[in-house]
């Protein structure tokens, strides 16, 4: 218990009673005896009544938990309004929140001049978090500028880039702590003249920058030599050249975190065809571009290398009707062996391929490439269907998901580091397999298997197994025999059955047989379905190892 | 093993890895070669351990083994941005009256087991959110104790309060 923060120490209640009523004898019989006097004893037992509740509350349990433990519970208040409200439950908590500069750091300068200044008090020479809105008062963006200083993270919400630009200029050189920068920019077309100098010069310190904007040309603007995260989300509405963003990953040699999310066609031209940004201490990099077209997508790619990148990802996203008729999915052959020398170069040890259709609706496809560093390379494709119209589309909806699923298991088998893949994970739960014609992927799936060595897990989830295991296919129908590599262990996951359950079992038995019989045995079969055939474990038992079938 | 002395002559054997949970206790073992902790106690009294120092002992076997805080959070500046999350275990654990969340922060305090100290807090924290002044005093049985002319500044204040 800390006394000595309670004022009033020292004087029991019975004296602060007597002495008040002592003065209010004094002052009752004065002759100098007003209206004022008596306001101001009003007054002087308003707070002597105060001291005394603030003395009481010192009796409160938690108040007499020391002082330095009381001030770290605010520590755990996120959100200013708690702290305003626990600095609001007497005067020893306020006495508490207020010593603590970093309780009071983060400013919202749309609040007001009144606001600012009473927290930049609080604050005192503590690093500063400042949003500003667009609409935030001049007043507080020159209140700011007096400790430009003490800015650690600077976050400008829907600000015009002028008013960006102006702040930039006013504080340049200015923010040597600066670490975080966000903006989120509007109104290019506002902004005719590129500026002259670059945006927020001297921000050595900066590590991460976030840039919102409906336009990439000032992008190069910006040059922090120390970066180590770079987000960006750019939505333009024309097309916009890959040099802008490649001279600026070229300008941040240190980056480490690169996530960008663009909605334009990135194009080519300009950029040299040998041109390549290597951003040596990426780690994680991603780049999803929306409604742009594919071989733009990974064409910018190509012309950036993250040799020690643990987790790439590649994703794009589009509309059914901005679909051609043979549409680019994933990257051709030569881009493919590109992206893996400049962005993962260990061999392959499993690939995982999901295929989903949420809600019925739209097509999504991830294949991951998983090496045995545990270095990991995504590439994704997703399909929007235009407002449930068919007719928009130039490739008929139905067979938009067949056409992806295709194309990964292509995919799949031109991935120049594949021979060592141990553990193949196919997953189309979400998706609807019934849709497909079964025979057009059963020619897939031999051109992929042929590309496989021995593997250890082969795991088909949600798939039909028609597609996959030759026994179920109609042999005239494909174009070259169907022939599974050696497989350790199979698991086959709620299967789509498509046929009757027990043509569906024998299928399965006779797989198990076949590759018996070819000497490579399934050391272990795992079934998980509804309606399990009660017999297909003692069917399967002789052929393979370990049969684990259950209901689920 | 370790022999354990409350302040009020209780003994408490328990493993070394248990024991290693409090720092207090740690530096002392090691200082003095020792394999009895002498009673804590605090502001020069008597500390009433029995009662919560079951519940730290509880505390430290629970998470025998566990890595140590390395470093003190020097970054005060990074306090604001702390998580509230409190696991389930400790959940369950800190579900307690007032008066003994109160002894449990004392006593990680003063034995110096940082992470108990953490989910006490937290656990305060936890109880303060969302709430306005007047339910955080009828919670804790705090009286209003501003003036009036204090009360006009902090009305004021609450009104920055509101999420921009």
């Amino acid at each position: 218990m800390d006394e000595h923060t309670y004022p009033g120490r020292g004087l029991s209640l019975s004296q602060l009673v007597f002495a008040l009523n002592e003065e209010l004898k004094r002052v009752a019989y004065s002759p100098i005896f007003t209206l004022e006097a008596v306001s101001q004893l009003d007054q002087d037992a308003s707070i002597a009544s105060a001291a005394i509740r603030e003395w009481k509350n010192s009796f409160a349990r938690i108040n007499r938990i020391p002082t330095d433990i009381l001030s770290l519970i605010p520590t755990y208040l996120s959100s200013q309004k708690d702290r305003f409200h626990a600095a609001s439950v007497c005067r020893h908590w306020r006495r508490v929140l207020l010593e603590r500069g970093e309780l009071w750091s983060q400013l919202f300068l749309i609040k007001g001049e009144d606001y600012v200044s009473t927290l930049l008090e609080r604050a005192k020479g503590c690093a500063l978090e400042i949003i500003a809105d667009r609409d935030a008062p001049v007043g507080t963006i020159a209140l700011i500028s007096t400790c430009a200083q003490q800015i650690r993270d600077l976050e400008f919400v829907q600000n015009h880039l002028q008013d960006i630009e102006t702040f930039s200029e006013f504080n340049s050189g200015r923010l040597p702590l600066l670490r975080s920068l966000k903006i989120e920019a509007f109104n290019f077309h506002s902004v005719p003249i590129p500026p002259s100098l670059a945006f927020f010069r001297g921000s050595i310190n900066l590590e991460r920058f976030v840039f919102y904007y409906h336009g990439l040309p000032f992008l190069s603007h910006f040059v922090f030599p120390n970066l180590t995260t770079f987000e960006l989300s750019s939505r333009p509405e024309e097309e916009w050249s890959g040099l802008y963003l490649l001279d600026f990953l070229g300008a941040s040699p240190t980056l480490r975190t690169v996530k960008m999310d663009v909605s334009a066609q990135i194009v080519l031209e300009g950029v040299p065809q040998e041109m390549v940004v290597v951003l040596p201490n990426v780690e994680t990099f991603s780049l999803n571009l929306v409604n742009g077209i594919v071989r733009y997508s990974y064409g910018i790619a190509t012309h950036i290398s993250c040799p020690r990148s643990r987790d790439t990802s590649l994703t794009h996203e589009t509309y059914d009707e901005d679909m051609g008729a043979n549409p680019e999915v994933f990257p051709t052959p030569a881009v493919w062996n590109t992206i893996v020398r400049q962005y993962m170069a260990s061999p392959i040890e499993k690939v995982t391929l999901n295929l989903q259709r949420p809600e019925c609706v739209d097509d999504e496809c991830l294949l991951t490439f998983r090496s045995s560093d545990e270095t990991i390379v995504r590439l994704g494709f997703k399909v929007y269907t235009t407002d449930g119209d068919e007719d928009g589309s130039n490739i008929p909806r139905a067979t938009i998901g067949r056409e992806i699923l295709c194309q990964a298991l292509t995919a799949i088998r031109r991935h120049p580091l594949l021979s060592h893949v141990k553990r193949l994970h196919i997953n189309c739960r979400a998706a609807m397999w019934h849709i497909f014609r079964v025979v057009r992927m059963s020619n897939e799936v031999p051109e992929l298997f042929d590309s496989l060595g021995p593997l250890d897990e082969l795991i088909l989830d949600g798939c039909d197994s028609r597609v996959f295991f030759p026994t179920f296919v109609d042999i005239d129908s494909l174009e070259k025999p169907h022939v599974l590599p050696q497989i350790k262990d199979l698991t086959i996951l709620h299967p789509l059955v498509g046929i009757p359950v027990m043509e569906w079992m024998n299928g399965i038995v006779e797989l198990a047989k076949a590759h018996y019989a070819r000497g490579m045995p399934f050391e272990c079969v795992t079934v998980r379905m509804w309606r399990l055939p009660i017999e297909m474990a003692e069917e399967l038992r002789p052929w393979v190892g370990v049969v684990d079938c259950r209901e689920d | 093993m370790v022999l354990l002395v409350t302040s009020d002559n209780k003994n408490f054997v328990v493993d070394r890895e248990v024991a290693d949970r409090s720092v207090f206790v740690k530096n002392t073992l090691e200082a003095r070669g020792l394999s009895i902790a002498t009673p804590p106690m605090l502001n020069g009294g008597c500390f009433e351990l029995t009662s919560p120092f079951l519940q730290v002992l509880e505390y430290c076997q629970h998470h025998r083994g566990e890595p140590l805080p390395t470093t003190d959070d020097a970054n005060a500046d990074e306090n604001r941005k702390r998580t509230t999350d409190i696991g389930e275990w400790d959940r369950k654990f800190i579900t307690v009256d007032h008066e003994m969340l109160f002894e449990i922060i004392l006593a990680a305090n003063y034995l110096d087991i940082k992470p108990l100290l953490d989910v006490g807090c937290k656990t305060i924290g936890n109880m303060v959110k969302g709430k306005s002044p007047e339910e955080v005093r009828k919670l804790f049985d705090i009286v209003n104790d501003f003036t009036p002319e204090e009360e006009a500044q902090i009305k004021k204040e609450n009104e920055w309060a509101e999420d921009p």
